[in-house]
């Protein structure tokens, strides 16, 4: 009786194991922050990333002007702080005379949807395909592993251009078509993840304790892969986002009146000797994005993994 | 005699490699009868941990079992398929491995891995983990399934004498301590109360003074729970302190089994006397330790006699030859030497 006197109530003491848990959590992830606060560049690219972001989910109120709307009594307008611009269009406008700047904004959120839907799809499938490689080995690994092989020797560019030319142009297209072949990459990791994981002590004494191959899989091994998928996904992200901009330039991806940054570039190529800022505002944000895409990512590398680093 | 919970009759696990068969098990047979410790004591690569998997259903690639009979209660395991010993491991038979650092899955939390083993058998045989309350009717989300798998492992962490058993349910396993980790592992191992416990160096990896904590432990355990327990070890003080008998494995082969006093202090095979003569003992300078001559055969050429003949003092002609057969020698005291003088009755036999 004394002893049930003594010792708080189990509900108490349930919710004090919470909180100490909650609090180591918070720990883990304040030595996250810490590692990755060490790399400035990482920071900054990841500000870059989240300006870009914002920039594209607040376009609509953001823009200064309609992206579509043009006006042929203000084509060729140059920038704010050139002669003859003005702050009404602080980039300037194109040959229709289009908002440059508006323009921009409302391309980012072509290339981030792109970027976001590719490399969910490609790591889903890719997740998938390296489980089983990497699990089951012999003849299942040695048919995926050379459809991989099959894919990765054809230029990126050329697949994607073969398959958008026989699909048809489009936005969903040109997502298919980077699915296509961009699921190899999250799957290669993932398989050589499994391959180091799957001869791990705590895979054998999962199976001593009655788990079957799909338990393995999913609930012992995955979880081990995850940070190498997280890191290889958000590097890849740029990647997406270049080849999106590749396919709009060549006029394959985002079709107009939808404002893409690849399509801008090519329609100012025309121009850039007269008007220098139709392609170059557009470059400069495809180079921005993917360069802080890629600070972000080693940053996340070196935090999440530090096997991965060379 | 009752009768016995694991009865391995005349085992054989093979290694088909590309250097030729090695025969890790070759003919073993023992039994295991209810709350009994066996001790399986050998040098590395002799085939005990060998031996544990089988029983298992868990030899690796490219070993089979090509041979004998598996009875865990009343059942061949040999004879069942993958899908069904995934049912009996961790329910009827469970295993704790070596080091408790790499067995544990440093990702996941120690809830889930104490849970994993109930929640994967839960309702398996009509086992309710003594947790089934009544009333207890349709499940369809799994919610009451993990609820009380939840508090069956936090019950177990209690069992095997974890402080503030709630917390650790939410630690990560770098989080605690080798002890700690073995004592999870034996948790994970009897959550589903298995009747056979393969203990495979349950104490190698860790310090003399949790050594002797964790066998304890098992002890206590063994005795509440009545599992049986197969210890597998190179040990002879854990055998001593631990098992009410003793298997002796050579190359493969049991070459002496008995009750424990009997083979500790009338060992008959040559190789059990080096085995226990290697052994240090404290405040005795005047003795030296003998270490065995040689070095285990190869497995995939073993002499076609008795396998320990190229190290044994004894060995002549015969033994080179003639594999000696395990004989009883005196009640429950088996040996398999060509030098250990066979009493009448036996040889009559």
């Amino acid at each position: 009786m004394s002893v049930a006197a003594a010792t708080p109530p189990v509900e108490t003491q349930e919710a004090a194991a919470w909180q100490r848990a909650l609090e180591r959590e918070r720990a883990a992830a304040l030595e996250f922050w810490r590692r990755f606060r060490k790399h400035r560049l990482a920071v900054a690219g990841g500000v870059v990333v989240l300006l870009v972001v914002a920039m594209g989910v607040l376009a609509p109120w953001l823009a200064p002007h309609d992206p579509a709307q043009a006006n042929f009594l203000k084509r060729f307008r140059p920038p704010a702080w050139m002669e003859g611009g003005s702050w009404e269009h602080p980039l300037g406008t194109d040959q229709l005379g289009r908002d440059i700047l508006s323009r921009i904004m409302w391309g980012a959120r072509a290339s981030l949807t792109v970027g976001a839907i590719v490399i969910t799809l490609a790591t889903t499938v890719g997740i998938f395909f390296g489980l089983l490689s990497g699990y089951y080995g012999g003849r299942v690994d040695a048919v995926i592993q050379r459809v991989v092989d099959i894919l990765l020797s054809f230029p990126y560019l050329v697949l994607a251009i073969g398959l958008m030319a026989v699909m048809g142009p489009g936005f969903m297209n040109m997502v298919l078509a980077l699915v296509y072949k961009e699921w190899v990459t999250p799957c290669r990791v993932v398989r050589g993840e499994v391959l180091a994981a799957k001869n791990q002590e705590y895979v054998e004494a999962a199976r001593a304790v009655g788990a079957g191959d799909a338990h393995i899989m999913w609930r012992e091994i995955l979880p081990n892969t995850l940070s190498a998928v997280i890191v290889v996904a958000t590097l890849r992200v740029a990647w997406v986002i270049l080849m999106e901009a590749s396919l709009s330039f060549l006029g394959l991806g985002v079709q107009p009146p939808t404002p893409a940054w690849g399509s801008m570039v090519a329609a100012g190529r025309e121009y850039i000797f007269q008007a220098w800022w139709l392609a170059t505002f557009p470059g400069v944000a495809i180079l921005v994005t993917v360069l802080g895409i890629n600070l972000l990512g080693e940053g996340l590398r070196d935090a999440l993994d530090p096997r991965l680093r060379e | 005699m009752p009768e016995p919970v694991l009865d391995v009759r005349d085992l054989k696990t093979h290694f088909f490699t590309d250097r030729g068969v090695v025969k890790a098990v070759d003919g073993v047979s023992f039994q295991l009868y209810p709350g009994e410790t066996l001790g399986v004591v050998g040098e590395s690569g002799c085939g005990k941990s060998m031996t544990a998997l089988s029983v298992m259903g868990l030899v690796p690639y490219p070993g089979r079992i090509v041979h004998g009979e598996i009875w865990l209660q009343g059942e061949n395991l040999v004879r069942k398929s993958e899908r069904e010993l995934c049912r009996w491991r961790g329910r009827r038979m469970a295993m704790i491995f070596q080091d408790p650092l790499t067995t544990l899955n440093p990702v996941l939390r120690v809830g889930h891995q104490v849970t994993e083993s109930i929640r994967i058998h839960y309702g398996d045989d009509g086992w309710w983990g003594d947790a089934r309350p009544p009333g207890w009717t349709a499940d369809p989300l799994g919610t009451k399934r993990r609820r009380l798998a939840w508090d069956r492992a936090v019950a177990m962490l209690e069992k095997v004498g974890i402080p503030a058993p709630t917390e650790r349910m939410r630690a990560y396993p770098h989080e605690l301590s080798g002890g700690m980790r073995q004592r999870i592992m034996i948790a994970i191992a009897l959550s589903c109360n298995p009747a056979l416990l393969l203990a495979d160096e349950p104490t190698t990896a860790l310090d003399v003074t949790i050594q002797a904590q964790i066998l304890e432990l098992m002890q206590q355990l063994k005795e509440e729970l009545g599992t049986s327990i197969l210890l597998i070890t190179h040990d002879f003080g854990v055998v001593s302190e631990f098992c009410d008998r003793v298997m002796v494995m050579y190359a493969g082969k049991a070459v002496e089994t008995g009750p424990l006093e009997a083979v500790l202090d009338h060992p008959l095979h040559p190789y059990t006397q080096g085995l226990l003569e290697s052994i240090p003992r404290l405040g005795d300078r005047s003795r030296r330790i003998k270490p065995i001559e040689g070095i285990v055969p190869e497995l995939h050429a073993l002499p076609p006699g008795c396998s320990f003949c190229t190290r044994c003092p004894l060995a002549d002609e015969q033994c080179a030859t003639v594999a000696p057969p395990l004989l009883e020698i005196a009640p429950g005291h088996r040996v398999a030497c060509h030098k250990v003088p066979v009493p009448a009755e036996v040889k009559g036999a």
